[in-house]
């Protein structure tokens, strides 16, 4: 790896291992790889091959076995409050969308927002032109069972950019979306990548992914390979 | 949008659950408020009758069991009133007047007693000797004007209500009060006194000088038994401390049910809910604020049934006094009172969190994500 593309990594990792006692399995083995800034990576692999943990060890919600994580260059072990990493740095977009019901769309979009027990009115304006942008605006009144599956993946997308994320975290974001669904929601991450510089590590198993990513990435049994 | 908004939104989700929940914690709450109320109701009257008039001793009949039998020479005051650290006497003859089935408490005070410095008189004049004049107490007074009655009618013989008089201590507002000298005659008690108020000066109001002069009394006045006021209002209300303690007893068991029902919703809640904490945490919400949003909503719903258990409390206390023709104690549930039932509900709430907040803060967020 050249010195400049370690200048400008967002996410780099060193030999990085997870094991889970549970299983006794390795989900990760010495996995080695560097995303740059603004970088729209696939990561692909079959069930169980560790695809997720990867994504859950760099948004520190899982520690590693082994290994080294950089963020921006920075280790991971010196950041204490992943929390705020999180909430500065990360967008999380889920598969099963995890969507409050019985609250609207535009309430879900202000979850993470609620640490702050008022709301700023600046915060709202900026949901709803984040929602104009990935053309929900019209919905955002609705609560959101009553949104298809694409639309509750787009309110999810809108979640996880409302702090201005320099990086989206998308674990299988189609992967409850019928093909028509899935395209919109890959040219809506890739419009995002490219509009805002938005780093984005997308984990799936669908082929369709590698039209849309700058590269893609290959985990099998917990091995990782480029290409 | 609010947490506020969220919490009250979010509680009403699940509304039969919450409104059973609610409706636990309010009748928890009246129920405490109830039992306490009346025991800390009735105990307060007493201390505040002997506290406000600085009396440090009773004189009494010795072996005397209940102050309604209890019968002195009330001319024992002028030579109590000789000792030389009592600085004032005054003799009351107690008389239940049975009103509308319920005791209301007659005091025989002599003209010019320091008695009357604790009471605020409030419209008319104080009675005068011998003209067959009486003067009540606001609650009595308004007893008696239901009743369209302006006279008390003691053995037989019917008083004058010429003043109406406030007290601080509302065991006096629902009492009646007349000249030493015209309940004696009316009573058949002539000469006689239930007991002696003693004030001391100022320099013998301390415990030792207290002791020393109850035994000064008990020395020259055999006859009697000197007792320090507190310990008169102990003795006096037994029933009471006794009532009390079993008021207690049962408002903790009731308290315990009602944090175990909180409890157990918040819990259900919280297994409701683990998907959307794991998704707060992977969002950046810190573990302690998920603990603050369980504490809030248990807060939240114990402050909704608490309002309710307060308003009922209130409304129940008073109703069971006007049922019993006591209703003069209700304004004893002050606003301690109220302070310390607000404290159990927000330590009952704060409580009924910490188990789903345990929960929730130990459970790895990515096994809850990835979980069916």
């Amino acid at each position: 790896m050249n010195e400049t593309a370690v200048e400008k990594s967002i996410f780099r990792t060193v030999n990085l291992r997870k094991f889970y006692p549970q299983t006794q399995s390795f989900a990760l083995r010495d996995v080695s790889f560097t995303v740059a800034k603004g970088e729209f990576v696939g990561i692909r692999g079959p069930s169980g091959s560790g695809k997720s943990t990867l994504l859950y060890l760099l948004a520190g919600l899982l520690a590693p076995s082994s290994g080294e994580i950089y963020f921006q260059e920075e280790p991971f072990e010196l950041v204490k409050n992943k929390a705020l990493y999180r909430r500065n740095n990360i967008g999380f977009v889920f598969q099963d969308f995890y969507l409050y019901p019985r609250f609207t769309v535009l309430e879900n979009m202000l979850f993470p927002c609620l640490h702050q027990l008022f709301v700023p009115a600046s915060t709202i304006k900026k949901a709803e032109r984040l929602l104009e942008y990935l053309h929900m605006r019209e919905k955002k009144d609705l609560r959101v069972e009553v949104l298809s599956a694409g639309e509750r993946q787009r309110v999810c997308i809108a979640r996880a950019l409302l702090y201005e994320p320099q990086c989206i975290l998308a674990d299988e974001p189609t992967g409850n979306l019928d093909s028509s669904n899935a395209k919109n929601i890959l040219c809506l991450l890739q419009k995002i990548n490219e509009e805002h510089k938005t780093t984005i590590l997308l984990v799936t198993h669908d082929d369709i992914v590698s039209h849309y990513a700058h590269r893609i990435v290959h985990i099998i049994d917990g091995n990782l390979h480029n290409g | 949008m609010n947490i506020v908004y969220f919490l009250v939104k979010d509680i009403f989700r699940k509304k039969v659950r919450i409104l059973l929940t609610i409706c636990g914690i309010a009748i928890g709450v009246c129920v405490c408020i109830i039992m306490l109320g009346i025991g800390e109701s009735i105990k307060n009257s007493f201390k505040d009758v002997y506290g406000k008039r600085q009396i440090e001793i009773i004189v009494e009949e010795k072996e005397q069991l209940s102050i309604l039998l209890s019968r002195v020479d009330a001319g024992l005051a002028q030579g109590i009133q000789k000792i030389s650290a009592v600085q004032d006497t005054s003799a009351t003859l107690l008389y239940l007047h049975k009103f509308k089935g319920a005791a209301v408490p007659v005091f025989g005070w002599e003209p010019n007693s320091f008695l009357f410095d604790a009471v605020e008189l409030v419209r008319g004049k104080r009675p005068v000797v011998g003209k067959k004049e009486i003067m009540v107490g606001e609650a009595f007074m308004k007893s008696l004007q239901k009743e369209n009655k302006q006279q008390v009618e003691i053995k037989g013989v019917s008083f004058n209500v010429v003043g109406v008089f406030k007290s601080s201590s509302p065991f006096e507002q629902f009492a009646a009060v007349m000249p030493l000298l015209d309940l004696q005659t009316t009573t058949h008690a002539e000469g006689k006194a239930s007991f002696i108020n003693v004030r001391l000066k100022s320099e013998y109001r301390l415990e030792a000088a207290i002791e020393s002069t109850i035994k000064q009394i008990e020395g020259v006045f055999p006859l009697v038994t000197a007792m320090r006021a507190d310990a008169f209002i102990s003795e006096k209300t037994k029933f009471i401390v006794m009532g009390d303690k079993l008021s207690f007893l049962v408002s903790l068991i009731t308290i315990i049910a009602v944090v175990l029902g909180l409890a157990n919703t918040m819990i259900t809640s919280s297994f409701e809910k683990r998907k959307f904490f794991a998704i707060l945490l992977a969002l950046g919400w810190q573990k302690t604020e998920i603990a603050l949003l369980f504490v809030c909503e248990s807060l939240s719903v114990a402050f909704i049934g608490g309002t309710i258990g307060i308003i009922l409390g209130f409304k129940g206390t008073a109703y069971i006094f006007n049922m019993t023709g006591i209703n003069a104690f209700v304004p004893a549930l002050g606003i301690v009172f109220i302070f310390k039932i607000i404290g159990i509900i927000l330590g009952s709430a704060i409580f009924a969190a910490v188990v789903p907040t345990w929960i929730t803060l130990n459970s790895n967020p990515v096994e809850i994500i990835r979980s069916e």
